[in-house]
């Protein structure tokens, strides 16, 4: 720009005049600029673009970590190593500094050695004799009292352990994540696990790279892997990274922490720093009770899951789903923080960032989550009282169909009682008529018999009569003889 | 194009169009002077001082010869030079007859300006209310000036929805969904301005006539 060349005259109004600046407003907007005699709010003013003040905001810098490769040293060669007969397996620790520890099959440390200039500058004696996830904890400790990490900055600490063994075990990595669990100063950083064999340890030891990033960049420039820092800051070299190795990732709570306490140091707004404080204090809080809830849900289920009852299986599982949407949805809430962090870090670098834009954001964000999740819980509602429902009316289908049965047995039995009467009935009848027929037949022997005894009867007298007529012949005969005789 | 050629040029002709733009162009240089030379801002293109200023730039177009310099150095010692002889005259006009003056300069602004200033320290005091301070105004102004235009007419809707309005006063916050849902826009539009919108809608709400001018 040569002289003469500014933009605009802008007209406004000085709206309030500071001991060094005042605020006008001008063509809609507020703006700051420089005293200048006189100045009077309510003043109409002119000025431009050379008359704007700006706000000298508080710098403050922060630690930044050396590339590692610079300061790299020439390594001493593997076939140096101690106690090698003693040595089944390997461990190299990268935070920068870099170290590697020799362990015998009980994982104890049985000698170490430092692998760059930054770990010579620490005092390691102490690690012989120690456990694996003990001298990895010590190794952090004491990197971070030496300034080579800080836990309670707002950068990410990468801790990167690669394990070196003949045999598949995993021992060391289960060591590790129990120890990420358990200790406080694990808790505040991440943790890069990876393997590598010894071959790999070596050519890495030759090639001054980190093993860990070495292993897991096997076709990638070397150049990518000269810091673990810079690597894992790197998002899409980290995702490469976990398809060899895993990351324990920092505590939440500590995350929260850890940006909440860097807030103080921010040249911002008291009440915006309150309320930043405010919304990660309470999404640390939903964070843990979500987390609970999914805990207790699973138990719950699995005692559900034993009981064998049907309904309260479905019960369980509805909660345990329900614990876990709510946990997913406040994974959202780790983006955000994410984000706040990344802000906070633009902002100490000067950039520009609109903090309390994205504050509101992760409110609405927030609300936005909490009123899914009620829909969500009523549809779940919804859903499990329509079930009950289903479960009711098949229930009262059962004892519908069950009372129909009963009633259709009862029609059969009072069927069958009515079949039986009415055979019965039949039988007597049959009895009867049988009687009655062998009752005819009786009165029609009967009958005979008397026919007969009458027919006998008119046999007899006619016989009878025969005899008689034929003795009255006799007679007459008799008679006519004796007439005859008499004659 | 180089500056002292086109100054050349139009020294042709002072009264053409293209003299007459190139001095409207260059009004923040001669406003930067007067106002670098006086050590005060100039109120309005109306003050007396402006046009001393005007009319010197016109000047040193006419005047201007490039074996004496650039012609930027050379404007703005011709705009200082009148500008110092313009207080001077006022310095002995302000000794003779201090009351004229006065009104002269101030004539139509001053009882608005008292009227205006009270208004302000209102703003102000409702403001502080909202927890904001005037200084914050500006990181929340929004820089473009379509965003700029969205947000005061969002605040201006806004200042006419008495449940909005009461919301905010109650709760001291916008009543950010509300006012989504009901204006169909979304919350990105509010959030980067929201001191901005408030500030807006206290101005509209209160009845900050003078003001609201200047939104």
């Amino acid at each position: 720009m040569t002289e003469g060349e500014v933009s605009v005259v802008k007209n406004g109004i000085i709206v309030k005049v500071y001991d060094d600046y005042s605020v006008v407003l001008a063509e809609k907007q507020y703006y700051r600029i420089k005293n200048k005699d006189g100045m009077d709010q309510g003043q109409p003013i002119l000025f431009t673009e050379i008359d704007l003040y700006e706000k000298v905001t508080q710098r403050r810098g922060y630690k930044r970590y050396i590339a590692l490769a610079a300061s790299m040293i020439l390594m001493i060669s593997t076939g140096l190593f101690m106690n090698s007969d003693d040595v089944s397996s390997y461990v190299v620790i990268d935070i920068n500094p870099s170290i590697q520890l020799m362990l015998d099959s009980d994982e104890i440390v049985v000698d170490y050695e430092a692998l760059n200039e930054d770990a010579d500058n620490l005092d390691l004696q102490a690690l012989e004799g120690m456990g694996v996830d003990e001298a990895v904890e010590f190794i952090t400790l004491s990197a971070s009292q030496a300034g080579y990490l800080d836990l309670e900055d707002l950068e990410d600490d990468y801790i990167l352990i690669t394990t070196v063994s003949d045999d598949d075990e995993k021992d060391v990595e289960e060591l590790i994540a129990q120890l990420k669990e358990s200790s406080d100063i694990m808790k505040g950083v991440n943790v890069a696990i990876n393997t590598a064999s010894e071959e790999e340890m070596n050519q890495a030891k030759d090639e001054k790279v980190v093993l860990g990033l070495y292993v897991a960049s096997e076709n990638r420039d070397k150049d990518d892997i000269t810091s673990v820092k810079a690597y894992f800051s790197d998002e899409s070299l980290a995702e490469a990274f976990e398809e060899y190795g895993t990351i324990l990732e920092e505590d939440y709570g500590h995350i929260i922490d850890r940006i909440n306490n860097n807030l103080e140091n921010l040249v911002m707004d008291e009440d915006l720093k309150q309320e930043i404080k405010d919304v990660f204090i309470a999404s640390k809080e939903e964070f843990f009770e979500a987390k609970e809830a999914v805990t207790e849900a699973k138990e719950a289920y699995k005692a559900a899951l034993a009981s064998g009852d049907e309904a309260a299986i479905a019960d369980a599982k509805l909660k345990l789903d329900e614990a876990e949407a709510y946990k997913e949805s406040l994974e959202a809430y780790k983006d955000s923080v994410e984000e706040v962090k990344d802000l906070l870090l633009d902002q100490l670098d000067d950039k520009t960032g609109d903090l309390e834009d994205l504050l509101e954001q992760i409110e609405a964000d927030k609300e936005e989550r909490e009123a899914e999740r009620e829909a969500d819980k009523e549809e779940r509602e919804a859903d499990k009282e329509e079930r009950e429902a289903e479960r009711e009316a098949d229930k009262e289908e059962r004892e519908a169909e069950r009372d129909a049965d009963e009633e259709e047995r009862e029609v059969d039995k009072e069927e069958r009682e009515a079949e039986r009467d009415a055979d019965e009935e039949e039988r007597e009848v049959d009895k009867e008529e049988r009687e009655a027929e062998r009752e005819a037949d009786k009165e029609e022997r009967d009958a005979d018999k008397e026919e007969r005894e009458a027919e006998r009867e008119a046999d007899k007298e006619e016989r009878e009569a025969e005899k008689q007529q034929r003795g009255q012949e006799k007679e007459d005969n008799d008679d006519e003889e004796e007439s005859s005789d008499d004659e | 194009m180089d500056a002292n050629r086109l100054v050349i040029d139009l020294q042709k002709n002072t009264h053409s169009d293209a003299c007459k733009n190139f001095i409207l162009e260059h009004k923040p240089f001669i406003l930067s002077t007067i106002s670098a030379r006086l050590n005060r801002y100039i109120r309005s293109e109306n003050e007396e001082v402006f046009s001393i200023g005007l009319s010197a730039f016109l000047e040193s177009i006419e005047k201007f010869d490039p074996d004496k310099g650039q012609f930027y150095s050379f404007a703005k010692l011709v705009i200082d030079r009148r500008v110092i002889n313009y207080i001077r005259g006022n310095e002995k006009h302000i000794h003779e007859d201090i009351d004229t003056i006065q009104i002269k300069d101030n004539s139509v602004s001053l009882e608005e300006q008292f009227l205006l200033k009270e208004e302000l320290k209102s703003f102000e005091k409702k403001l502080e209310f909202f927890g904001i301070t005037v200084d914050e105004l500006v990181e929340s102004s929004p820089l473009h000036y379509d965003t700029r235009e969205r947000a005061i007419t969002i605040g201006e809707k806004t200042s006419h929805e008495k449940d909005l309005v009461d919301h905010l006063y109650r709760s001291k916050r916008l009543p950010v969904t509300k006012m989504c849902q009901r204006f169909m826009i979304t919350r990105k539009v509010i959030y980067g301005s929201k001191n901005f919108i408030i500030s807006v809608i206290v101005v509209f709400h209160e009845k900050l006539d003078l003001i609201k001018r200047w939104f």
